[in-house]
């Protein structure tokens, strides 16, 4: 992460919180699925723990404290559902696909690759959880037609 | 930053968090990043901008031309693939129209494509059809990260990271599809 911005390192910090949020969240999805979609919600669950520790890396080797977790996340809505699991699951990938689309805007080459990788990967997360996809994922808004 | 960090929703928090944070998880940040802000803009010529990040846009739209001719040309042999694959020519179009907004001030030009649809083989077998597909919109993702990464336009390099993102989810889609 050379020379690092100060707005790339916010965006990677605004990307560090997402995937806390989002290792909270995964865990309460995998709670409320069996069988083969239990085990990848915990399969993408160790992916995001994965991610988070890289990003604290490169803020900690900027000299930055990287952003805690929280003690606790509130849920959007009430999981009472293998249903409601995916839901939550599409929503935290689309969480992280804003987070990683930021940090591409604001990053130098090596952010761009990481956050790009990263937004890739949400989307297809988020696809794998919903069936469906949209045009631009991580643009709130869409840019357009969605 | 409770509910919104998890899920983009709004609402009460029960652990406090930075303006920021809360903007992020609405997916304000990411608007304002691809509405605006630029990379480099204080240190680079701005003439260099347009020429670099537009050749760059152009080689996107020939290359989106060429898919869509895939796309069109597997529909043709297989019809009843039209429907299935509807959602994913629209979101291709949808690129299409976004790449030529980009870089306003430097218009696209008439984005053609040198591959033939007919020319473009197309597997008899539907489900091998459908993962050529697949196979297309993948390496699509993997060319675009040259762009993403020298691009001189934050916001540009956001576009296209978007873009290669939805190219990767339709990968995906299309290989469940075609193992339908």
């Amino acid at each position: 992460m050379m020379g690092t911005p100060e707005r790339e390192l916010a965006a990677a910090q605004t990307a560090l919180a997402a995937e806390h949020a989002a290792i909270y969240g995964y865990a309460v999805v995998g709670a409320h699925l069996s069988g083969d979609e239990r085990a990848r919600a915990i399969a993408v669950y160790q992916a995001h723990r994965r991610r988070r520790d890289e990003l604290a890396r490169l803020i900690a080797a900027e000299k930055q404290a990287p952003t805690p977790a929280a003690a606790a996340y509130r849920l959007p809505f009430a999981i009472e559902s293998a249903q409601d699991a995916r839901k939550l699951a599409g929503r935290l990938e689309d969480g992280l696909a804003q987070a990683y689309a930021a940090l591409v805007a604001a990053g130098g080459k090596d952010m761009r690759g990481l956050g790009a990788a990263a937004l890739a990967e949400a989307a297809a997360t988020a696809a794998e959880w919903r069936g469906s996809t949209t045009a631009f994922p991580g643009l709130a808004g869409g840019v357009g037609a969605n | 930053m409770a509910e919104s960090s998890l899920a983009g929703a709004g609402g009460s928090l029960r652990h406090p968090l930075s303006r920021r944070h809360v903007l992020a998880a609405a997916g304000i940040v990411a608007a304002a990043a691809v509405s605006g802000c630029t990379r480099n803009s204080s240190d680079r010529p701005v003439s260099d901008q347009p020429s670099l990040d537009a050749a760059a846009r152009d080689r996107i739209l020939a290359d989106k031309a060429a898919i869509l001719a895939t796309y069109s040309a597997t529909i043709e042999r297989h019809p009843t693939l039209r429907k299935p694959l509807d959602g994913f020519v629209r979101r291709h179009t949808a690129h299409v129209d976004a790449l030529k907004r980009a870089l306003a001030a430097t218009p696209a030009g008439s984005a053609t494509t040198t591959r033939n649809p007919h020319q473009t083989r197309i597997a008899p077998q539907q489900s091998m059809a459908v993962r050529a597909l697949a196979d297309a919109e993948q390496a699509a993702t993997e060319r675009r990260r040259s762009v993403i990464e020298s691009a001189l336009s934050g916001t540009f390099a956001a576009l296209v990271a978007s873009i290669a993102a939805c190219e990767n989810a339709h990968a995906l889609l299309l290989r469940a599809e075609a193992d339908r």
